[in-house]
């Protein structure tokens, strides 16, 4: 789910923004006198860093922390479609793959150019397993967008039963269509 | 304020808010390139390693280097600066991008644009006798509408614009219902 996603970006630059930020102001206390001055490696320093091992850690944390930002990194792109969809979570059953632009495609022939003159485009985040439906409507400006959203629940309603998934969740989004000719500003 | 449920906007709003994707993505890809910058330093630097990099030892002469440095200082503020704006992301959730609605379904979220519900509820407005032109803005909490009208004697004007709005709000049902002003201008015709 998205709202994984936004949490663990939130964790992480929590994380890293909090680290910087005490850096920063430690650095700026040192240079202001407050902590002592002095070069930014002191003499002792030195005498760790000859150590035969000093090398070898930092180059594993180094690793580490690399390989956690990749991880990060590409747990942005969860965000993006899906292609399939497993309706058969149960995996003893085995599982039933369906494509996801065709289930999208079904709920976006039902609901266009309804009555509103909607124009809907579906499609499926998440996971597999785990799927979400991200709905945007686009209604025209002399539209009632209370109906419209109705109708879209009404399509995820159909789509639910047509998959046997009655917990599907879905996000619809209403916004305006950009054609202009019913502007309420036009005349 | 007596019909708003603050635990059913805060579910509704979640899923609309910021995901913070740019500010993520920004501060992964550094950390990524410093930890490797890192680890090819230690590499490098281990006694006994075939690496060797050039350049990279004289990129900043750590052992002359003091906190007093322009540059060191310049580095600390740098990293105050982006360490504030990226614990400003963390820590806020961030304005949710759509206006949450009500939702008849628990496992759906439904939200509309800022333009579109603007678009619709000027339509709304326009549609009321005795108004040549409408105009909304859409604040956090509330909706000013301001209507232009040729009548000499607007009379009622308000209170019907005002009631056409307020039915067309309980239809959408935003799961926070913003407050409606009214303003009528006459048109000087």
């Amino acid at each position: 789910m998205d709202d994984r996603v936004t949490r663990v970006n939130r964790i992480w630059l929590t994380v890293v923004g909090l680290l910087l930020t005490l850096g920063g102001l430690a650095a700026l206390g040192r240079a202001a006198g407050l902590l002592g001055r002095g070069p930014l490696i002191p003499g002792e320093a030195r005498d760790v860093v000859a150590q035969p091992w000093f090398w070898p850690v930092t180059g594993l944390v180094a690793l580490v922390v690399t390989l956690l930002a990749l991880r990060w990194l590409f747990l942005q792109g969860l965000s993006a479609g899906i292609r399939h969809i497993d309706l058969e979570p149960d995996t003893g059953h085995g599982a039933t793959r369906l494509g996801a632009r065709a289930a999208a495609g079904a709920i976006e022939k039902e609901l266009d150019h309804g009555p509103s003159g909607e124009r809907v485009h579906a499609g499926f985040r998440g996971a597999p397993a785990d799927p979400r439906l991200a709905l945007t409507v686009a209604v025209r400006g002399d539209a009632d967008p209370a109906e419209a959203g109705r109708r879209a629940q009404w399509g995820v309603a159909r789509l639910r039963q047509a998959l046997e998934s009655d917990r599907l969740p879905a996000v619809i989004r209403i916004r305006a269509s950009h054609t202009r000719s019913a502007h309420p500003a036009a005349h | 304020m007596s019909t708003f449920d603050r635990g059913a906007w805060r579910r509704g709003a979640r899923v609309f808010r910021p995901r913070r994707t740019v500010p993520a993505v920004v501060a992964a890809v550094l950390l990524a390139a410093a930890g490797i910058l890192t680890l090819v330093q230690a590499v490098a630097s281990t006694p006994g390693s075939p690496v060797r990099v050039a350049g990279l030892d004289r990129a900043v002469d750590w052992v002359t280097a003091r906190w007093v440095d322009p540059a060191t200082v310049a580095a600390s503020a740098l990293a105050l600066l982006v360490g504030l704006v990226l614990l400003w992301c963390g820590l806020s959730p961030g304005r949710p991008r759509l206006v949450p609605l009500a939702s008849p379904d628990p496992h759906s979220a439904v939200g509309i644009t800022k333009g579109a519900m603007r678009r619709h509820m000027a339509a709304v407005a326009d549609d009321v006798d005795g108004v040549s032109r409408a105009r909304v803005r859409l604040g956090r909490r509330r909706m000013d509408v301001s209507v232009s009208t040729p009548l000499r004697e607007p009379g009622d004007l308000r209170e019907r614009v005002a009631g056409a709005v307020e039915h067309h709000l309980e239809e959408l049902a935003p799961l926070r219902r913003p407050k409606v002003r009214v303003a009528v201008r006459r048109k000087g015709r």
